[in-house]
């Protein structure tokens, strides 16, 4: 019997995709539904009087996005630029509003399918991540991936508490 | 929105069974006409369930009748054989429903 | 029922909505007899457009609810009922509850609420007691005795003496264009609708016009429908009404019941099908008798033939020509029922003065306006350098006509602020109601215009500012008396622009504010110390700072936890500034001042350190180099000598942590330029590393995540791709004025 194109409904729940990279020597994953794009590392303006994570704003064809230094955020130590140094555009949702940000990270892997299945929840890792930013952890060929909610991880309102141009002007 | 194609098609005996699920508007319509075409040479009985339908439009009534009306020019016959409650609804108020059984005998 | 349909349906309802409140709040002086008739009959048409697009998408509870409205008003239309007071209340109430329902349907809800069901019901009850004082028989004849006489423009003019057919039902006659789906509707929601006008008797699917499966174009529409329906008392104008939305692409038929044997030959000449076929189809769905249907066609046949015979092409004469020449009607009458026609259409043409536009597409427009701007001054500054004067002429030109088109594409997003004044109108009259004072609301200004999403911001705060004036500004009429006021307490909104600013001003006539009350209120709160001195404007300033509150009771309208420093926080953040100024005893006016628009600013850019900063270019007064001269005697504080004028300073470099001087500029002695800025009275320096000239900026705002950063209000990029930063001069020179007075006053405690 000759085999007919279909088009049949997965009976287990469907894989996720997930876009991994390199970040301090840790694997990542981002799920890419997240994700809108991913570019070289370029100029970054610095906005003064912003928390140190926030490394500044890029021209992104036109829009201008904040870009967030992941490493400084989870361990405090700035990420140093190298050849493969890239920017991840994410879309995040806050309160119906899609907003951009990107991710400065070190290098950035490939995209796995990943089955729920196979995801287990975020261990206590001490100190150098908060696990609540983690949604889960997967094992791939023997090593650990960290899977990172996007909404922790970029909580618009621990964004913006930024400090400000402060109240007294120096003298 | 899905067109499945029922595993169980044996082609030594021509029915296709179509069961068509999610939406069936003008939002999807366009695919699911491609898809149905694929089949229409190959087989000489074609069933549709709506049982799994969420939404379904006039577009989505029409392209039924168009179905129809191309089967018939090709003495293929169409059956309905499950219904969602808003597909029911068109149905009725368009009064079609035997619009939708072509070729098929009474008892069948 | 897809989102886009639903939300179309929404937005109009809300319009709709919006304008039946005007009128409503419009008929306060029913004594007028002829004004108020114009209201009624804006009403009427208002709510007969709402129950018409509620019916076209199946909102049964919305049509049901809006029918009994409508009847009232029509009953007021007829003369059978007066306007009170008590029924215009009644009416906002009922439009209140209509707007819930759309809101309720636009969630996504299928079913009422039991709230919203306890409320339909109760208001249905009210307004139905309307409708029992007229013998409802008396309206059925008038209705039946127009239907055998119903002229109208579409050529079914009903004539006694010849032949109508047997059925006493009405036949619709659809074929739906091919874009009928695409456009969001659905043929079945207008079958639906008419279960509300009648009964359907029949309804046949005519399918003839879809085409093979290979040309078969799924997205379009193909479908065609015969329709009989009984509903005797039904007119013309509510059955075309169903089809409004579709009638400029569908060929509709409506043929009353009885009409001529002609009104049927010439829809069937008019339909796509075989005669013989549509003339069975009209038989089997009970239009036509099989003798009607066989009398038809032949007297096609013959027309044909007698035409032909003459060796002219076959021509059927239009409908109410046909009947002039038989002299059935006389042309008088066939003459107004095309005007009549041709007037309906001129009155839509010109209700279509506006057009709705997709906000983002307009966001869009203004950027690539913006960018468009960039584009030719920088073509402008090369061309100058080719030393062409023709060229040069040419590119002037060029870039004139580039601003207006700016400014064009700028004021498409201006909005007239009279729309958001007149909602308070209402606000005013129910606060006075509930609070048991009397006031009247004055609005001035209502044409000045200002950005769209400034008006959306702004209503919040000024709504806040309105309902503080109603509730602890004016006074209660016996204390009024009291005080030689007139018993009418007065809030006024104002607007108008001011040096590239728009300002809106809330003033009342009340009872002012006690600066001693605040002061002391200011100290109990520890927002300032004991023996501080402050100008008068810094204690009314004290009002807005958070934690403060001079109300004595909480009342209801102002409610709780939304204070002053919430609508101050919501105007700066559209980079505006309030301000408040009272006489105690005689009134407080309230000050808002908003840019003009969001979009794009003329700037003066510097550079202070590594990053590029844009200081807009109205605040702009002059820019200098730092020399010796400007030394002021007070070394201790930040101040400079301008030619004899004492001017505070401040260098940016400080403010925005900016890096290190480079050994390089150190040793080069760089001087440092001043950018002095003047705003709404204030005036400063701001001190930078470099001049770098006039830049015009698209205004790309920071974001959620930039919104609490004071300073800088937002980006914009260069044409080398860099990101500059727009400072937001008001703060800036806020913060200076703040800390230099703070400077004079620790200055005056030393002593």
């Amino acid at each position: 019997m000759p085999e007919v194109a279909l088009d049949i409904e997965m009976e287990r729940a469907d894989a996720h995709q997930y876009l991994t990279f390199l970040q301090g020597g840790n694997l990542y994953g981002l799920d890419i539904l997240n994700i809108k794009e991913i570019i070289e590392y370029s100029e970054i303006t610095e906005i003064p009087l912003t928390p140190e994570f926030i490394s500044g704003v890029i021209n992104l064809r036109g829009s201008v996005v904040p870009v967030i230094d992941l490493s400084q955020r989870f361990s405090g130590k700035r990420t140093e630029i190298g050849k493969r140094t890239s920017i991840i555009i994410l879309e995040v949702n806050d309160n119906d509003l899609r907003i951009e940000i990107g991710l400065t990270v070190d290098m950035v892997n490939e995209v796995l399918d990943i089955y729920p299945a196979d995801i287990e929840p975020a261990p206590t890792l001490g100190k150098q991540v908060d696990t609540n930013f983690i949604s889960g952890m997967a094992k791939i060929d023997e090593r650990f991936l960290i899977l990172l909610d996007v909404t922790n991880v970029l909580s618009i309102d621990e964004l913006s508490m930024v400090s400000n141009v402060q109240g007294d002007i120096p003298q | 929105m899905a067109l499945i194609v029922d595993k169980g098609n044996d082609e030594s005996v021509g029915l296709c069974a179509f069961s068509i699920t999610g939406e069936f508007t003008i939002y999807t319509i366009d695919e699911i006409k491609q898809k149905m075409s694929a089949y229409l040479h190959l087989y000489e009985r074609f069933e549709i369930s709506l049982a799994d339908l969420e939404e379904i439009d006039s577009a989505g009534i029409q392209l039924l009748l168009a179905l129809g009306r191309e089967l018939r020019s090709q003495n293929k016959t169409l059956k309905l054989t499950a219904m969602s409650g808003n597909a029911n609804h068109l149905i009725k108020t368009y009064d079609v429903y035997e619009r939708l059984f072509i070729g098929v005998a009474e008892n069948e | 029922m897809s989102d886009d349909s639903l939300q179309i349906f929404a937005e109009e309802a809300e319009d709709l909505l919006s304008l039946a409140e005007q009128a409503l709040l419009n008929l306060d002086d029913l004594s007028d007899e002829g004004e108020t008739l114009d209201g009624i009959n804006d009403l009427f048409r208002t709510f007969h457009t709402i129950k018409g697009a509620a019916g076209l998408f199946g909102l049964d509870a919305i049509v049901d609810f809006t029918h009994v409205v409508e009847s009232v008003l029509g009953k007021i239309r007829e003369g059978l009922l007066k306007v009170d007071e008590p029924m215009v209340s009644l009416f906002l109430l009922s439009r209140d509850h209509l707007d819930n329902l759309v809101n309720h349907v636009f969630s996504g809800a299928t079913e009422l609420s039991a709230e919203l069901k306890q409320t339909d019901e109760t208001l249905l009850k009210s307004l139905n007691c309307y409708l029992q004082s007229a013998p409802i028989t008396g309206e059925a004849e008038t209705e039946s005795e127009a239907a055998p006489d119903h002229t109208s423009s579409a050529g079914t003019i009903t004539e006694r003496d010849t032949p109508s057919v047997v059925s006493a039902n009405w036949h619709i006659s659809l074929r739906f264009g091919p874009n009928v789906f695409r456009n969001g509707m659905d043929p079945a929601s207008f079958i639906t609708y008419l279960h509300n006008i009648g009964d359907l008797l029949s309804v046949t699917l005519i399918d003839d016009a879809i085409p093979t499966w290979s040309e078969f174009d799924p997205e379009s529409c193909y479908l065609g429908f015969e329709i009989v329906l009984i509903a005797p008392n039904a007119d013309k104008e509510t059955l075309e009404d169903v089809f409004e939305f579709v009638q400029d692409d569908c060929k509709i038929s409506i043929l009353p019941p009885n009409s001529r044997v002609d009104s049927y030959v010439r829809m069937i000449e008019e339909l796509p099908e075989e005669d013989l076929r549509i003339g069975e189809i009209l038989v089997a769905c009970g239009a036509l008798t099989e003798r009607e249907k066989d009398d038809i066609l032949n007297a096609q046949d013959k027309m044909k033939d007698d035409l032909t015979a003459d060796g002219e092409a076959p021509k059927i004469e239009p409908l109410g020509q046909m009947a002039i020449d038989q002299q059935m009607v006389k042309p008088l009458v066939v003459d107004a029922a095309i005007e009549r026609q041709n007037v309906v259409k001129v009155q839509r043409d010109a209700s279509q003065q506006t057009i709705r536009v997709n906000a983002l597409k307009l966001e869009n427009l203004v950027n690539l306006v913006g960018e468009l701007v960039i584009g030719s001054a920088n073509s402008e500054l090369n061309s100058r350098r080719l030393g062409d004067a023709e060229l040069n002429v040419a590119m002037e030109n060029l870039l004139r006509l580039v601003e207006e088109v700016r400014d064009t594409a700028l004021g498409l997003r201006m909005v007239q602020i009279g729309e958001t004044f007149n909602r308070y109108k209402r606000v005013v009259r129910e606060a006075s109601r509930d609070t048991g004072k009397d006031i009247e609301l004055l609005i001035s200004g209502a044409e000045t215009e200002l950005d769209k999403t400034l008006i959306e911001k702004i209503a919040d705060p000024l709504m806040h500012l309105v309902r503080n004036a109603i509730d602890h500004g004016i006074e209660s009429p016996a204390i009024r008396a009291e005080r030689g006021k007139p018993v009418k307490g007065q809030v006024k909104l104002e607007a108008f622009h001011d040096s590239g600013s728009i300002i809106i001003q809330i003033v009342d006539d009340g009872g002012g504010l006690s600066k001693e009350n605040i002061l002391n209120k200011a100290l109990e709160k520890g927002l300032i110390q004991e023996g501080q001195l402050l100008s008068d404007k810094e204690v009314y300033r004290l009002i807005f700072e958070a934690g403060f509150s001079t109300a004595t009771s909480i009342s209801n309208l102002s409610g709780r936890g939304v204070g002053m420093d919430v609508v101050r926080k919501n105007i700066e953040s559209l980079r505006g500034q309030v301000e408040l100024e009272s006489v105690e005893g005689k009134g407080t006016t309230i000050s808002i001042r908003l840019p003009l628009t969001l979009a794009i600013i003329d700037g003066f850019q510097v550079r202070v350190g590594e990053s590029q900063y844009i200081v807009p270019l109205e605040m702009v007064e002059e820019c200098l180099e730092l020399n010796d001269s400007h030394q002021g005697s007070n070394t201790a504080g930040n101040y400079i000598n301008l030619r004899g004028e004492i001017l505070p300073f401040v260098h940016m470099r400080e403010v925005f942590n900016a890096a290190e001087r480079t050994m390089a500029e150190q040793e080069a002695k760089h001087r440092d330029n001043i950018v002095v800025v003047k705003f709404a009275g204030k005036k400063a320096g701001f001190v930078v590393d470099e001049l770098l000239g006039e830049h015009q900026a698209v205004i790309k705002p920071l974001g959620k995540v930039f919104q609490n950063l004071k300073g800088i209000s937002g980006t914009t990029i260069l044409g080398s791709g860099e990101v500059a930063l727009i400072i937001d001069a008001p703060e800036m020179l806020q913060r200076i004025e703040t800390s230099s007075t703070q400077g004079k006053n620790s200055a005056r405690v030393m002593h």
